[in-house]
């Protein structure tokens, strides 16, 4: 019966916290490169939702729309230009949009990690590139070109 | 002049250096601005026009402009061949270029075909429409001096002079049916079905002149017309002809139906060619009794009694039967009579049937050289048993014995004077 007991006292939180500690580990793949090759480009439907077949993506534009232009009553965004970088996240603009919103992906949603604004007059035409470690903006309007990551713009206008 | 040689010269260096410098700015400023999507969306737009400019075209001077293009097409995106490898995996930006490149090679190489076909196409086509003209004016010479002939009454030395002139005229119309049917198998013989397609789609419609299926028609519904004119011909006139018809239902077996796709335009090919098919039919047995009735009339006059004959292993099997009966009547009988049948026939056989109709026989399919072969055995046998059996071989034997006989007796005779003197001389 001691034995039992001492036996209990010493080994039992043991054996527990390795059960615990079994279960609780999970599988992770690490060093996972996201990078989208080329931008995606694509036109809302009519309720403000692109569907991006090649990569099996569909959302709504409105919340981006709204944030821009505080106006959801119709749908005014053309052609959406998206790219994926290397970490995951999504970056995201359309035409005339003053702002690139880099979403990260989760469970069924896509959240705002970072808004980076760009131009006061709005990008008139952008075109993401995939520049590894950066995603390269360039507005085709005004030839000016930025160097985003996550965190914001990382080298400002190349041409200027 | 050195120095100022030397002060150029460092001069333009620096000038084109300065150039260069601004070229390269100005270039790695425009790679700047160039957005990765429209050059892959630039990249397949132009591939796909390229491709499909490929699928359209019909000669060789575009495909190999398009050729170029593709040429070009490369050159100027092997920048950004990185890209493109991603964009268009599991493609890649060399492999589709491979692809659309050797394609193109392809389509250089068949459309060269079909430029030499269409070549030959277009010379027989000349031919034809030159042959049209030509066929109509030799039936209606034709035509024109059996009318004289039949209205004649002009001296017998001028009525046969025309009747040669007719045939001539006959002659030199088979000559051109033989050099139609020789051109349109050197023409439609080997073509290709690409070939064949291409001219249904774009060409037929384009011939009005030197239609071949018109002039098939042409050439069978003459030749029934004329044979329907109850024409009065030799027998060589007649196995000739019977060859022409057999030569041309033969290019039509052929080339009929790349005739029919080429050239019917929007009529129901199945009825062109039910059409065709029953003159050419109708050539067929006409010509064919014409020459078989000639054939029996021939035998008959010169007194040749064979069974009557309508085809070709009939006119063999009445040859050899009336051969054989006549080597077995010879042998049975002889006689000068049987000596008179064989010559008869022997001449007719050598002079006539072999010297001049052996020919078109042969090539008729009538009597092929074998069976010919075959029938000269029996003559040569019938030859052997007909001859007349000699009494000089009996005359000669006759004259040796009694030749024998007479050196006999003077031999004899010497003997017994020999022993005569003998007998005096001792008793003496």
């Amino acid at each position: 019966m001691y034995m039992l007991q001492k036996a209990v006292k010493s080994g039992l939180p043991v054996l527990i916290l390795l059960a615990v500690t079994a279960c609780s580990s999970s599988l992770v793949i690490q060093r996972v490169n996201f990078a989208q090759p080329v931008e995606t480009v694509l036109n809302p439907d009519s309720k403000g939702v692109v569907h991006d077949r090649s990569q099996g993506l569909d959302f709504s534009i409105m919340p981006l729309q709204y944030a821009e232009t505080q106006d959801t009553s119709s749908v005014t965004t053309e052609k959406v230009r998206m790219i994926r970088d290397k970490e995951g996240y999504y970056f995201i603009t359309a035409n005339g949009y003053k702002n690139v919103y880099v979403m990260k992906p989760q469970a069924g949603e896509l959240k705002l990690q970072k808004k980076i604004h760009v131009s006061d007059d709005g990008i008139m035409h952008p075109a993401f590139n995939q520049r590894d470690p950066n995603v390269q903006l360039i507005d085709r309007g005004n030839n000016a070109t930025y160097s985003l990551n996550e965190n914001g713009i990382k080298k400002e206008d190349l041409s200027s | 002049m050195n120095l100022a040689y030397k002060y150029m010269s460092r001069s333009t260096v620096l000038l084109l250096m300065l150039c260069l410098g601004v070229g390269l700015k100005t270039s790695l400023a425009q790679q700047s601005y160039q957005s990765d999507y429209e050059i892959k969306h630039q990249f397949k737009v132009k591939y796909d026009s390229l491709s499909q400019e490929l699928d359209s075209v019909d000669n060789v001077t575009e495909a190999e402009d398009i050729l170029d293009g593709i040429r070009g097409l490369e050159e100027n995106y092997k920048d950004h061949r990185q890209l493109l490898d991603k964009v268009l995996y599991p493609e890649t930006f060399t492999g589709r270029m491979k692809k659309i490149e050797k394609r193109s090679h392809s389509i250089i190489s068949k459309l060269r075909v079909i430029k030499t076909q269409n070549t030959k196409l277009e010379t027989l086509n000349q031919k034809l429409a030159t042959y049209d003209q030509h066929f109509e004016s030799l039936v209606s010479r034709s035509d024109s001096l059996r009318q004289a002939i039949d209205k004649s009454n002009q001296s017998e030395k001028k009525l046969s002079g025309m009747v040669r002139s007719y045939r001539r005229s006959l002659e030199k119309r088979d000559q051109f049916i033989m050099s139609v049917i020789d051109s349109l198998f050197a023409t439609y013989g080997n073509m290709s079905n690409r070939a064949l397609q291409d001219l249904q789609n774009k060409k037929a419609r384009q011939i009005n002149n030197g239609n071949a299926l018109n002039m098939v028609k042409s050439i069978a519904q003459s030749n029934i017309e004329f044979l329907n004119s109850n024409p009065t011909l030799s027998t060589q006139d007649y196995l000739r002809m019977y060859v022409v018809q057999k030569n041309f239902s033969s290019m039509w077996d052929k080339v009929g139906p790349k005739l029919i796709a080429v050239y019917s335009g929007n009529q129901n090919k199945e009825d062109v060619k039910e059409e065709i098919d029953k003159d050419l039919a109708e050539w067929q047995t006409k010509v064919a009794n014409y020459t078989w009735k000639s054939l029996n009339k021939s035998f008959d006059e010169e007194n040749i009694n064979v069974s009557e004959f309508g085809d070709s292993q009939g006119f063999y099997n009445s040859l050899n039967g009336y051969l054989t009966t006549a080597i077995k009547q010879s042998k049975e009988n002889g006689g000068e009579q049987a000596q008179k049948q064989y010559q008869k026939f022997a001449s007719f056989w050598n002079n006539i049937v072999k010297t001049k109709w052996a020919e078109y026989m042969a090539k008729g399919e009538i009597l092929d050289y074998t069976k010919i072969a075959s029938i000269d055995q029996k003559v040569d046998q019938w030859s052997e048993v007909s001859k007349p059996e000699s009494h000089l071989m009996a005359i000669l034997l006759g004259l040796s014995v009694l030749a024998n006989l007479a050196l006999g007796v003077v031999l004899i005779r010497a003997k017994s004077s020999s022993s005569e003197n003998n007998g005096n001389r001792k008793v003496s």
